[in-house]
């Protein structure tokens, strides 16, 4: 199973007359099974965009997306929900409703026609539990979860879903680094068993770690893609997110060296020079 | 988030006894209550007995009651059959609205249905009134008023829907703030029209009364018509509810999220909004004007066996009888057999119900 998009693009409002706010702008890609894609880029990119229209939430405003060879648009509402799944950024609200059942919600688009769950339903939903490390919560609240346990019950919902392909919106903000590096292990299992992984996020470093393949994007375009060597330059970032940040390399699993990225001026630290002034008669 | 287990829906999430025992304590209150509204009448001659064995013979399993008791029992099974496929359409619309709205506080009033309808009815009564126009002033469409006023309604209601929905959808898709938005211009249109049918009436006694007693709502004096066009109804919009329910459960999180997960949305909130409008516009068109049912049942419930719209849209059409054909027999059974029209009992136990749903969850709303 494979995801294609060509020349993609999307904007937001606008009508006939007025053109509207151009999130993509020709975007070419794909995703195979056993990849773990990071979708990098500054806020505004198209990120998100890009996600919603490979999830089939919105459609594109020109070129296409194919699932398998197939038109995204021509699958049945289940059909494609069977083959792609999507973790959302968050939730537009939190329903009042335990774990379990929310979980067991993404075994929708394998419900029968009287929407009885089956033993089938009930094993997805444990074995996703397992999978997401959140066995016992099934009878709490979902308001009561913690933010990573919350971001987890949503990740295993998805699995539950059980579709090959796998599409993750910021699954790490506003998590703690040990939950961070918690989930992009289970991201990167999730390729490894041979699913198709595709994860939006801000978090340069973590992409590095994991990823098989990043991708730059800036206004509505992919600036950049390949291993993270490739991607994560000097050269190619410095024109994306300024000249803020400082590069190196780190080791990491498998005895392999792996760039890294810091949202840091070098030379510029306040522990380095002497403090302003203004900065001392505050503290 | 609200405090100590309660939810925003205002419900306790753990449900303490399961749907199916519910359903069953629904069911024997129905068929209690019943036959006590059976029992009850202004002509007290006719009892329970007298009611049964009428209902008998109006089937042709028995012999028909002496002279006009028989008309009596057969009355008495109509406005019981009226009142309960009434409370069962009233009910199942609010639930079916709740749950697209994602708004405890949603009813059929507030699409625009109810009004629509109320619009409807006026104009028809006042067209065979005479008052204007007086082409129906004949003998021979004397007996048409009922079916005529309860046409004018429908057509209202359905006028109103198409309205509203037309308004509220761009590109196939229906926004659900929108509704509500043209929802409350149409009622304050509507409004506006029906106290000018109300002013060219207001010098003709017998016109106010017409008008006044459709606006209040009207069980009693039903016939076969009633009892067949809200019945027809009801079972047309209980054949949505398998294709919906799951689906509404699932939207509690948001459209997008539900859509994520495979649900047409576009196709849940079309069909759970005709549903909604027929049964809202079949009871309002057989019965006139009652509030409340459909706001007060689905919320009752909600707290009794949970969230869940795989149980809840069943029970509505349990939990609407018992509420209005229960009301119907505590205010015979208390202010004697010429009692307020139901339209303004709900009201009246409606109105205090609402506010104390709105002071008990004052948090969530202000959320919205």
């Amino acid at each position: 199973m494979e995801l294609e998009f060509k020349d993609v693009s999307f904007e937001y409002g606008g009508d006939a007359n007025d053109r509207g706010l151009r999130a993509l702008d020709g975007v070419d890609g794909y995703l195979r099974r056993g990849e773990l894609v990071a979708v990098l880029g500054p806020n505004g990119a198209g990120k998100s965009t890009l996600v919603r229209l490979l999830a089939g939430l919105a459609q594109p405003l020109g070129g296409s997306v194919h699932l398998a060879g197939k038109p995204l648009e021509r699958l049945g509402h289940r059909e494609r929900a069977r083959e792609v799944a999507l973790v959302p950024q968050h939730l537009d609200r939190v329903p009042e409703m335990h774990v379990g059942d929310f979980v067991l919600g993404g075994r929708y688009a394998h419900l029968g026609p009287w929407r009885k769950h089956t033993a089938a339903d009930h094993a997805a939903t444990e074995a996703a539990f397992r999978g997401c490390d959140i066995e016992g919560l099934e009878g709490r609240l979902l308001s009561t979860l913690s933010g990573g346990q919350r971001q987890r019950a949503l990740i295993a919902r998805a699995l539950a879903q059980e579709s090959p392909i796998l599409l993750v919106d910021e699954p790490t903000n506003s998590l703690d680094p040990r939950h961070q590096l918690a989930i992009f292990e289970l991201l990167a299992d999730l390729a490894a068993a041979d699913r198709a992984v595709l994860v939006v996020t801000h978090d340069l470093n973590l992409a590095s770690q994991f990823a098989t393949r990043l991708v730059l994007m800036d206004e509505g375009r992919i600036v950049a893609q390949g291993p993270a060597e490739v991607v994560l330059r000097r050269e190619v970032l410095e024109p994306v997110y300024g000249d803020g940040l400082t590069y190196g390399e780190l080791d990491a699993a498998g005895g392999l060296r792996r760039p890294f990225v810091l949202p840091w001026r070098a030379g510029q630290s306040p522990s380095s020079g002497p403090r302003p002034a203004s900065l001392d008669a505050e503290f | 988030m609200a405090r100590g287990g309660r939810v925003p829906w205002g419900g306790l999430v753990t449900a303490r006894k399961s749907p199916l025992f519910w359903g069953v304590v629904l069911a024997v209150a129905l068929v209690l209550i019943s036959l006590g509204n059976l029992h009850l009448g202004a002509a007290s001659q006719v009892d329970l007995g007298a009611t049964l064995r009428g209902g008998l013979a109006a089937l042709g399993l028995g012999e028909p009651l002496p002279g006009t008791l028989q008309t009596i029992a057969e009355l008495r099974w109509f406005r019981l059959l009226t009142s309960i496929g009434v409370g069962a359409a009233l009910a199942l619309s609010g639930g079916l609205l709740q749950g697209i709205f994602r708004n405890q506080l949603a009813s059929p009033s507030i699409i625009g249905v109810t009004s629509g309808a109320s619009l409807g009815a006026s104009l028809m009564i006042l067209f065979v009134s005479g008052s204007v126009g007086g082409f129906f002033q004949t003998e021979s469409m004397a007996g048409m008023v009922p079916l005529l006023v309860s046409l004018a309604a429908f057509g209202g209601a359905a006028l109103s829907t198409a309205i509203v929905t037309a308004f509220a959808t761009t590109g196939g898709r229906i926004s659900v703030p929108t509704l509500l938005l043209v929802g409350i211009a149409l009622n304050a249109i509507v409004g506006g029209a029906i106290a000018a049918i109300q002013r060219f009436a207001v010098e003709e006694a017998d016109l106010m009364r017409a008008l006044m007693t459709w606006t209040f709502g009207r069980l009693d004096d039903r016939s076969g018509f009633h009892v067949v066009t809200i019945w027809v109804g009801i079972a047309v919009a209980a054949l949505v509810i398998p294709k919906v329910a799951v689906e509404l459960d699932l939207f509690a999180a948001g459209e997008e999220d539900a859509h994520g997960l495979g649900v047409n949305t576009g196709r849940v909130k079309w069909l759970s909004l005709g549903a909604a409008a027929l049964c809202a516009a079949l009871a309002v068109s057989v019965a006139g004007q009652i509030g409340f049912v459909g706001l007060i049942v689905p919320h009752i419930l909600r707290s009794l066996t949970g969230t869940s719209h795989r149980s809840l849209l069943w029970l509505c059409l349990l939990g609407g009888p018992v509420l209005l054909c229960g009301a119907e027999l505590l205010q015979r059974s208390f202010l004697g057999h010429s009692p307020l029209p139901p339209g303004v009992v709900m009201s009246l136990l409606g109105g205090p119900f609402f506010l104390v749903l709105l002071l008990r969850n004052r948090s969530s709303v202000e959320a919205w």
